[in-house]
Formats: C-alpha cells, sequence, structure tokens
C-alpha cells in the first residue's frame, strides 16, 4: 500500500477537521498503518488531546515547525501521516507546499498526498476549497461535507462548481447526537479504542450509532484510499 | 567565442554583493557554461569560500593581479570570468580599468564586459550611480535590486529612481528576490554553493542532511532568480554561444 499523507483543513473553523483526522488515524490504526499525526494547533494542540502517543505538535506559523513536519515525512522512512490543519494557517500552509514543491518530492519518495477540503456554509468557503483545488500540485483531492454544521453545495447555482473538485471522490460526515459528541470528545478517547470495546458507552443506542457513523466514514475514505492504489497500479500497468 | 567578463560591485557592503556573485556562477554551472572568478576581498575571500575550485583571492591594484585576469581571457578555457569587487570600490575598479585600456578594448568588442550593480534600499546607495556613467559607454550595465534580506526599497520613488538614472544611457534591471532567512543562514553556514544545497550535497561531495523545507525554499529562490537572470542579454548573449552539447546536456 502507497503510504499517505492526509492534509485535513477547511477555512473555517469548528467545522469537523479535528474529528475527521481523528477518525482517518484511527482508522489506520486498526488496520496496522502506525500513522503518524502531526497537529497544527499551536500551542494549544487539538487532536494531540485525543491521540497523545502518535501526535506531534507543530507551530506551521514558524520555519522551525515547517521543518520538523516536511522533514520528518521526507526524512524519515515512508509512512502514512494526517496532518491537522487550523483554518488560520490554511493558505500559508498551501503557499509552502508551493514554495518547496512538497507534493511532487513526496510523490518521489512514493507517498500520496489527500487534501480533504471541509466545506462550510458560506459560499466563501467553497470558493476557497476551489483555489485550493486550483492551486494544482495535488495528488487527490477530497471535498467533504459535515452534514452537521451545514454546507453550500446544495444550492442548484453552485453544484456544478462542486462537482469539479469532486472527481476524486467525496466524504460526507453525517450528524451525530449531542450525547455521541459529548461521549467522544473526552479527552483521550480513540475509536480505535471503542470499537475494541475498550470504552463503554453510556447506553447502548450509542454504542450502535456511533459504530454505524464509523462504519460509514471508514467505507468512504477506504473506498478512496482503494482508488489510489488502483490507479497506482494502472500508473504502473499492472491493471 | 568571444570571452565575456562581469564585474559585480556596490558602493557599500553587505547589500548581497557576494550572493549575486554566487548565484550567477550557480546559474552558469547549471546551464554547463565553463566559469571562473576572482575574488578580490583580500585576503578573507567570500566569494572563494562557496568555489574554492574556480575562484582566486586577488588584490585588484596589483599589477600582477590584474595581468592574471585580463591576459588570460581568451586563454583560460571559460566563458565568463566574473570579478567580485570589494564593497565600496567599484568606483575605483572602474577607474582602474579605464587607465589600463580594459574599457576601451570591451568597446573595441575583444570581449564582452559587463557590469552588475548591487544597489540596497537606501537613497544613498543610489549616488554612486551618476558617478559611474562616465564608464558605461561600451559596458552592459545592470542594476541588481536586492531584497534578499527582506528590504523594502522605502525610498526608491520613481522619479527619484529616474534621476538617478537619467546619466546612464542604458541599463538592465533585475530584482533580487527574498530568500528565506533561515535558508540563507544555513547555506551559509554549510559553505556549499545553492546547487549544492538543493542536491543536500556536502562541500566534499558526500550527502548532506539539509532540511528539506530550506532546500526547498533555495530551490524555488534558484528558480525566481534564474527567471531574472534570462532577462539578461549579458548573459543569454553567453548562453546563445554555448557548445550544442552543453546546450543538449541542459
Amino acid at each position: 500500500m502507497t503510504p499517505k499523507i492526509h492534509v485535513v483543513c477547511s477555512d473555517k473553523a469548528r467545522n469537523g477537521k479535528t474529528l475527521l483526522s481523528r477518525i482517518i488515524a484511527d482508522d489506520l490504526t486498526l488496520v496496522g498503518r502506525e500513522p503518524m499525526v502531526f497537529d497544527a494547533e499551536y500551542p494549544s494542540a487539538g487532536i494531540r488531546s485525543y491521540l497523545p502517543e502518535r501526535t506531534r505538535l507543530v507551530d506551521l506559523a514558524k520555519i522551525g515547525g515547517r521543518m520538523a513536519m516536511v522533514d520528518t515525512i521526507l526524512g524519515t522512512p515512508p509512512r502514512d501521516y494526517v496532518i491537522d490543519l487550523p483554518c488560520r494557517l490554511l493558505l500559508e500552509t498551501f503557499d509552502l507546499f508551493d514554495r518547496i514543491d512538497f507534493v511532487s518530492e513526496t510523490r518521489g519518495a512514493g507517498f500520496s498526498v489527500i487534501v480533504l477540503f471541509i466545506i462550510d456554509k458560506p459560499f466563501s468557503s467553497l470558493r476557497t476549497a476551489r483555489q485550493i483545488y486550483n492551486g494544482g500540485q495535488l495528488d487527490r483531492y477530497v471535498p467533504v461535507r459535515n452534514l452537521a454544521v451545514g454546507h453550500v453545495i446544495d444550492l442548484s447555482e453552485v453544484t456544478h462548481l462542486y462537482g469539479e473538485i469532486a472527481q476524486d471522490g467525496e466524504i460526507t460526515l453525517p450528524i451525530l447526537e449531542r450525547e455521541i459528541i459529548d461521549f467522544i470528545e473526552q479527552r483521550g478517547f480513540s475509536f480505535g479504542d471503542f470499537l475494541m470495546n475498550h470504552y463503554v458507552p453510556p447506553n447502548q443506542a450509542i454504542r450502535l450509532k456511533l459504530r454505524a457513523f464509523l462504519n460509514e466514514i471508514f467505507a468512504q475514505i477506504r473506498q478512496i484510499h482503494g482508488r489510489i492504489e488502483v490507479q497506482g497500479l494502472r500508473r504502473m500497468g499492472l491493471v | 567565442m568571444k570571452p565575456t567578463l562581469i564585474l559585480v560591485g556596490a558602493d557599500k557592503g553587505g547589500v548581497g554583493k557576494t550572493t549575486i556573485s554566487r548565484a550567477i556562477l550557480d546559474y552558469l554551472a547549471r546551464k554547463n557554461v565553463m566559469t571562473r572568478a576572482f575574488d578580490t576581498e583580500n585576503p578573507r575571500g567570500t566569494l572563494h569560500r562557496f568555489y574554492p575550485n574556480i575562484t582566486e583571492i586577488i588584490d585588484l591594484y596589483q599589477v600582477g593581479d590584474q595581468m592574471k585576469i585580463l591576459d588570460t581571457l581568451d586563454t583560460a578555457n571559460v566563458r565568463l570570468t566574473l570579478v567580485d569587487l570589494k564593497a565600496g570600490s567599484l568606483g575605483k575598479a572602474l577607474d582602474t580599468f579605464e587607465k589600463i585600456g580594459v574599457l576601451e578594448a570591451a568597446r573595441a568588442g575583444a570581449f564582452d564586459l559587463g557590469l552588475i550593480h548591487v544597489i540596497g534600499p537606501a537613497i544613498a546607495s543610489m549616488s554612486e550611480i551618476g558617478e559611474l556613467a562616465k564608464y558605461m559607454n561600451g559596458v552592459n550595465y545592470v542594476v541588481a535590486r536586492n531584497f534578499i534580506n527582506e528590504t523594502s526599497f522605502f525610498e526608491w520613488d520613481p522619479k527619484t529612481y529616474k534621476r538617478y538614472f537619467a546619466r546612464v544611457k542604458e541599463q538592465d534591471e533585475i530584482d533580487i528576490p527574498k530568500l528565506n532567512e533561515m535558508a540563507y543562514e544555513q547555506v551559509d553556514l554549510s559553505g556549499v554553493t545553492f546547487k549544492d544545497f538543493i542536491d543536500s550535497k556536502t562541500a566534499d561531495g558526500s550527502a548532506g542532511n539539509f532540511s528539506f523545507v530550506l532546500r526547498g525554499y533555495v530551490r524555488r529562490w534558484c528558480y525566481e532568480i534564474d527567471q531574472e537572470f534570462e532577462r539578461l542579454k549579458l548573459l543569454q548573449n553567453l548562453l546563445r554561444q554555448r557548445a550544442p552539447a552543453a546546450a543538449a546536456a541542459e
């Protein structure tokens, strides 16, 4: 399997970036891929509160933090990565990727870079998503819709704009009930541990609903990963 | 093929003169053009530190050293000779070259002569331009505005600019783009060429361990400065005269 770098991002805050990053990291962990996570929410930390043992906090606003992340990715044996990028650093980080030719260098090192952009309610969010998409040099671009926060793309005037950026697939995050959100937001909670029955939910309904939620997202992530593998095999002429 | 002599000078130190010399040598190396350089920062020789194999430290006002540069232009088996002039010595160097007939020989077409004048952000940096005008006949004069140290040309307005250049008949202009400070320092500390830094090679040719991020910044900077060099007649003439094999290799 190709090692993958997942860049989870959005132009808006509090729309599920860290949740999606956690789910991807836990899914990879469950299948034995041992991902490493970069938490760019410096200094307060976001995802590190949930996955402290595999998360490194980096300050991507400073060159030291950029070096800590990029040099780790390119200077150590390939593995899967998840980058949880705060919205305030979105454009700055993609500008960095452009300046240092990040995608072609990582591609040369055998990685696939997947950008997962959570599209928020305002039209400006879709516009920013397209701006990142059109910035080019991306391996895979996956728009994400979080049904809990809403999104702009149901408006008929903009569906074609969304369609153009969803060619590599899309991810939809279903709505979770408040009780389940409270359960999964406990410090140190891991979806992997939950699925391995190391966490006991307050009731059976939460267990079932959360499992259904995770299964739905895991299926979408794995479909995208599967497509990447098939496309890689096609490029090698093996299928 | 006609040789080319390029002088790189500035009115004061720390404006990026040696950086530009290094960038030119790097650019031409990547284009497979043979070069040599003379470093007049005697006896320290900053340029020599980065290009020890092709750079000699000289005292430009010693006749023997003048002969090293000028009497070997045709026979040195390189296309370009670059002289990195000590800070503040530009006027004196041109005056010396005028006296010993170098400028006259260039005007007569014996070789191509270029002057890259690196200027900083302050107006004081431009006061020398008018004084240099008398030497410029037959010389490819290039003004290099240096942004490398994140300077902003706060005193640089078009009117003032035109006033200073009124006495110079023709000049090319390039902007030296900004390079991340830490990236610049790391190249400097490692004492390697920009190309070797990008390729993560140490001065002795072994594999280096330079940061990918910093290498990325330098690679981008080289790309941007290449774009500037590609607008210079002086350098493009050199490239046009390359052997076909060198052009093909590029």
